[in-house]
C-alpha cells in the first residue's frame, strides 16, 4: 500500500519535472539563438563599415574629380577654355 | 541449484551495475557540491577574469567638413593591417605552402617579388627559431588592406589553414583620409600618435570622443558583448568639425598659388583668403616646392612662419601718420630722388621715379621707401615720439597673436622703444616704416588688412564655425571683433590709397576691367647681410573696392631668379585668384525673365555633330543623351544635356543656327551649296530660310 502511494507521488511530480526539462532546453536554445543574433548584428555592422568605406572612396574620387582644376586637366586636349564670363541664371 | 546459482549470479551483476550507478551518481553529486559550494568563489573569479572584462568601447574619430557641412575634408575609414607569425604553422605546413604563399603575395600590391617574399618570411622564421636578430612572430605583410583584400589574403595558401595553423594576424586600424588630398592639407592637419598638427591637433579632444569602459562578456571565439545589453552594438563617435573652408575657392587658391610657385621656382608660398565682415578663413594654402619638383603642403607658413613683411607694412605706417595727425594724404614728403642717407645708412627706392618731393599718397602708391621713411622720420624719430608709433601698432593689432585655432602661432616681433631699448637705433623707425626690423606671420598681417577692408573693425580670424555631434550642433562659433583700429575717415583714405596702387601705382599692370580691387605690393630682401640673392614677394589687398567681401594675402618665398618683385610674382597670383573669386561669387546673378538680357543668344547653343558632344560631355563628366547624327540640345537640370535629332534633309535648306562654323559649312557644302561667312563665332542667322528647296544657291551665314 505504502509503496504504491510513493510511486503515485512520483507520477504526480513527473510532469513538472518534464516541464522543467523542456524549459531548460528552451532556455539553452534561446541562449544560442541570442548569440547567433548578436553575431549577425556584429556582421551587419562590419558590412556597414565596409559599405561606408566604399562610399567614401567613391565619393572622394568624384568630389576630387569635380573640382575646377581637375576638370580642366581632363578636358585639356579638347581645346576648351575656362570661361571667365559670369554665368547667368534665369529667375524662375 | 544451478538455477539458484544463475539467479544469484544475475543478482550479483545487477547489484554491481547498481553500485556503479550509485558511485557515478555520488561522484557527480560530489562534483556539484565541490564546484558550486566549496570552490564557488574561485570559479566565479575565474569566470570574471576570463569571460568578463571592463573593456574600452570602440571609438570612431569625428570628421572634418568644409563650409557646406557635406564635403569631407578629413574622415576615418576602417582598414586592416595584416601581419604574420611565421613560427605558428608547423614545419610541414610551412614548407609545403611557403612557395604558394609567396607567389600569391607577389600578386598582392606590396611591391615584392615571390622570391623576395619567400626570403623575408623564411628568414624571419629561422631567425626566430635560432633566437637571432630579425626574428619575429609579428611580420608585417600589408598595411591598409580593405575587406576585399582581406578575403583574398585569407584564401592564400597557408593562410587558408585557419587562424591558428596558418599564422595570419589581422588587426583593425582606422586610417585618416583626406578626400581633397592636398587642399588645405596642412591646416586640416595630421592625426597621429605624436606631433599632431593643424585642426586635428587643436580639436583632438573633441574629435576623438570621450573614452568609456564597459563591462563586457566574452563569447568564444572572438566576440565581446555588453553584459547589460548584449544586442547593443556600442561605438562612440567623436564630434565633427565644420570649418569655414570653401572648396571651390580653396581649389582656386591652391592651384593658382601652385602655378605661381612653379613658374618662379620659389621655395614655397602661402595664400590666405578671408571673409571681410566675419574674419572667416575661407581658403588657406601653404605650399612648398620639394627637391623632386613636386609641390605639397608641408609647412604652415601662413600661421607659423614669421618674416619681415617689407612694403606691405607701409600701410600701417601711413595709417599711423594719419591717425596721429602728422600727415594727410596730400602732405608733401621728401623723396630725395630715391636715395637718402638716414643716420649713416643708405636707403634706396627700387624704382627710378626721379622725384625730389611728392605727396604721401604718391609715396605709398609707387612704394617709395625713402618717401615713407622721411615722413615717419619727421613725425616720430626726430621728435623721439617712438612710443606713439608703438602704441598705434598695438592698436592696429599688429603686436599680438591673432588667436587662430591652430597651435604654433608665434608672437609677432615688433620692437618696443621701452622694452627693446637696447635694440632701438636711430635707424629703427625709418626701416620699420617699410617693413624691416620687425617680423610677423602672413596671417597676422592679413588680419590688419582685413580690418582696413572692414572699415576699421578688427576681426579675429577663425577656421571652425561649428562643432556637431550626431547631426546636432554642439557649439557654434560666432565672429569675434577686437575693436576698431582707426577712424572711419582715415580708413577711407588708406582704402583709396590702396586702390591707387592698383590704378596707377606699383600694381597697375594687375588692374582689371571687370572689377575693382585694392592692395599693396611688397618685396623683401631676405638675408641681406649675407649678400645672397633671396627675396620674398607679397601682395595683400581686398576685393571689391565698394563693399569689400574678401581680403587676401599672397606671399611667395625664396625667389632667387631675376623676377622677384611683389607685383610680378605675388600680384599675378592674387589677381588670378580674384578673377575666379569674382566669377564664382557672382555666379548666381539672376536674369529677369521679362527682360532676359543676352539669354536668347544662347538658345540652341548645343547644335552639331553628335559624336563631338558625346566626347566633350564625357570629358567633363556630364551625362549626355543624344539621338541621331546631328543634334540640337538643351540643358536639362544641373548637369544633364538632352538632345533631339536635328533634321537635316537633303532636299530642303536645313536650319544651321547654333552650329559651329565648321559643322555648318560641312553640312551645307555637302548639299551642294556655296557658303559665304560674315563675323566670328557660332551661326546666328542664315540668309536663306530653312525649308526652301535646295538649288545650288549661295547662302550667307552671319556669325555672332
Amino acid at each position: 500500500m505504502k509503496k504504491t502511494k510513493k510511486i503515485g507521488a512520483l507520477y504526480t511530480w513527473l510532469p513538472y519535472f518534464g516541464l522543467v526539462c523542456v524549459l531548460t532546453l528552451i532556455y539553452i536554445g534561446n541562449v544560442h539563438k541570442a548569440e547567433k543574433k548578436i553575431r549577425q548584428i556584429n556582421d551587419l555592422h562590419k558590412e556597414i563599415e565596409e559599405l561606408r568605406r566604399e562610399y567614401i572612396a567613391i565619393k572622394q574620387q568624384s568630389m576630387y574629380d569635380g573640382t575646377l582644376y581637375q576638370v580642366g586637366k581632363k578636358v585639356e586636349g579638347l581645346e576648351l577654355a575656362e570661361s571667365v564670363k559670369i554665368p547667368k541664371k534665369i529667375a524662375p | 541449484m544451478p538455477g539458484l546459482t544463475m539467479k544469484n549470479e544475475l543478482l550479483l551483476r545487477v547489484y554491481l551495475v547498481l553500485l556503479a550507478f550509485f558511485l557515478f551518481a555520488f561522484f557527480i553529486g560530489w562534483r556539484i557540491v565541490k564546484i558550486s559550494v566549496i570552490e564557488r568563489d574561485q570559479w566565479i573569479a575565474k569566470k570574471e577574469k576570463r569571460y568578463m572584462e571592463w573593456r574600452p568601447v570602440k571609438t570612431q574619430r569625428g570628421s572634418i567638413y568644409a563650409d557646406d557641412g557635406e564635403s569631407l575634408l578629413a574622415t576615418s575609414v576602417e582598414f586592416f593591417e595584416i601581419r604574420m607569425d611565421p613560427f605558428a604553422p608547423s614545419k610541414k605546413d610551412f614548407y609545403e605552402n611557403i612557395d604558394g604563399l609567396s607567389a600569391s603575395l607577389a600578386e598582392f600590391p606590396g611591391g615584392k617579388t615571390a622570391s623576395e617574399w619567400k626570403n623575408v618570411i623564411v628568414s624571419a622564421r629561422n631567425a626566430y627559431i635560432q633566437k637571432k636578430k630579425g626574428g619575429t612572430r609579428n611580420l608585417l605583410i600589408a598595411k591598409e588592406v580593405d575587406h576585399v583584400g582581406l578575403e583574398r589574403l585569407k584564401k592564400m595558401p597557408l593562410f587558408n589553414l585557419g587562424q591558428y595553423r596558418g599564422g595570419m594576424i589581422k588587426r583593425k586600424i582606422y586610417v585618416r583620409e583626406k578626400p581633397y588630398r592636398e587642399l588645405a592639407s596642412r591646416t586640416i592637419g595630421i592625426h597621429r600618435d605624436q606631433n599632431q598638427v593643424g585642426l586635428e591637433n587643436s580639436f583632438d579632444h573633441l574629435l576623438k570622443g570621450e573614452e568609456k569602459k564597459m563591462k563586457m562578456r566574452f563569447i568564444p571565439p572572438d566576440l565581446w558583448v555588453s553584459v547589460y545589453d548584449p544586442t547593443d552594438y556600442q561605438i562612440i563617435k567623436g564630434a565633427d568639425l565644420v570649418t569655414n573652408i570653401n572648396i571651390p575657392l580653396q581649389d582656386v587658391v591652391h592651384n593658382e598659388l601652385r602655378e605661381g610657385i612653379l613658374a618662379h621656382q620659389a621655395t614655397g608660398g602661402t595664400a590666405v583668403l578671408m571673409d571681410v565682415n566675419t574674419g572667416k578663413v575661407v581658403a588657406i594654402s601653404n605650399l612648398t616646392l620639394a627637391k623632386n619638383g613636386s609641390v605639397g603642403e608641408y609647412k604652415n607658413y601662413a600661421i607659423a612662419e614669421k618674416s619681415e613683411p617689407g612694403s606691405t607694412f607701409k600701410t600701417a605706417s601711413v595709417l599711423a601718420l594719419l591717425e596721429d595727425g602728422y600727415a594727410t594724404s596730400q602732405s608733401i614728403v621728401d623723396f630725395s630722388f630715391g636715395k637718402k642717407k638716414f643716420y649713416g645708412l643708405w636707403m634706396y627706392d627700387s624704382n627710378n621715379h626721379g622725384y625730389a618731393k611728392s605727396t604721401l599718397k604718391e609715396a605709398f602708391e609707387i612704394s617709395s621707401n625713402v618717401g615713407i621713411a622721411s615722413a615717419m622720420d619727421e613725425a616720430y624719430n626726430k621728435t623721439k615720439k617712438w612710443s606713439e608709433f608703438s602704441k598705434r601698432l598695438r592698436q592696429f593689432g599688429l603686436a599680438q597673436k591673432t588667436g587662430i585655432e591652430i597651435e604654433g602661432e608665434p608672437d609677432p616681433y615688433v620692437k618696443d622703444p621701452v622694452k627693446n631699448r637696447k635694440d632701438w637705433y636711430n635707424t629703427t623707425i625709418p626701416w620699420m616704416s617699410h617693413g624691416y626690423e620687425l617680423s610677423m606671420t602672413p596671417l597676422q598681417l592679413l588680419t590688419f588688412y582685413n580690418a582696413i577692408a572692414n572699415d576699421g573693425l578688427l576681426m579675429k580670424p577663425y577656421l571652425v564655425k561649428e562643432i556637431r555631434k550626431d547631426g546636432k550642433v554642439l557649439r557654434k562659433f560666432k565672429p569675434e571683433s577686437k575693436g576698431r583700429i582707426a577712424s572711419k575717415e582715415n580708413i577711407d583714405i588708406v582704402q583709396s590709397m590702396m586702390e591707387g596702387v592698383v590704378e596707377r601705382g606699383t600694381g597697375h599692370q594687375l588692374k582689371s576691367d571687370r572689377y575693382r580691387f585694392a592692395g599693396k605690393t611688397g618685396t623683401t630682401k631676405v638675408n641681406y647681410d649675407k649678400g645672397e640673392r633671396n627675396y620674398n614677394a607679397s601682395f595683400a589687398g581686398f576685393w571689391p573696392v565698394d563693399n569689400p567681401r574678401y581680403s587676401m594675402i599672397v606671399v611667395i618665398y625664396g625667389l632667387k631668379g631675376s623676377v622677384y618683385y611683389g607685383n610680378q610674382v605675388a600680384g599675378p597670383v592674387f589677381k588670378r585668384i580674384m578673377d575666379w573669386t569674382h566669377t564664382l561669387e557672382n555666379g548666381t546673378t539672376v536674369v529677369n525673365v521679362d527682360n532676359p538680357e543676352g539669354v536668347g543668344k544662347y538658345r540652341g547653343a548645343v547644335h552639331g555633330f553628335d559624336d563631338d558632344f558625346e566626347k566633350i560631355f564625357k570629358g567633363v563628366s556630364v551625362s549626355y543623351r543624344g539621338e541621331g547624327r546631328w543634334v540640337r540640345g538643351d540643358a536639362e537640370g544641373y548637369n544633364v544635356v538632352r538632345s533631339d535629332p536635328a533634321k537635316i534633309s537633303t532636299s530642303v535648306i536645313p536650319d544651321v543656327s547654333g552650329m559651329g562654323l565648321r559643322d555648318a559649312v560641312y553640312v551645307l557644302e555637302n548639299l551642294g551649296m556655296k557658303v559665304r561667312v560674315e563675323g566670328v563665332g557660332k551661326v546666328g542667322r542664315q540668309s536663306i530660310r530653312p525649308g526652301i528647296p535646295i538649288d545650288k544657291q549661295e547662302i550667307v551665314l552671319h556669325l555672332n
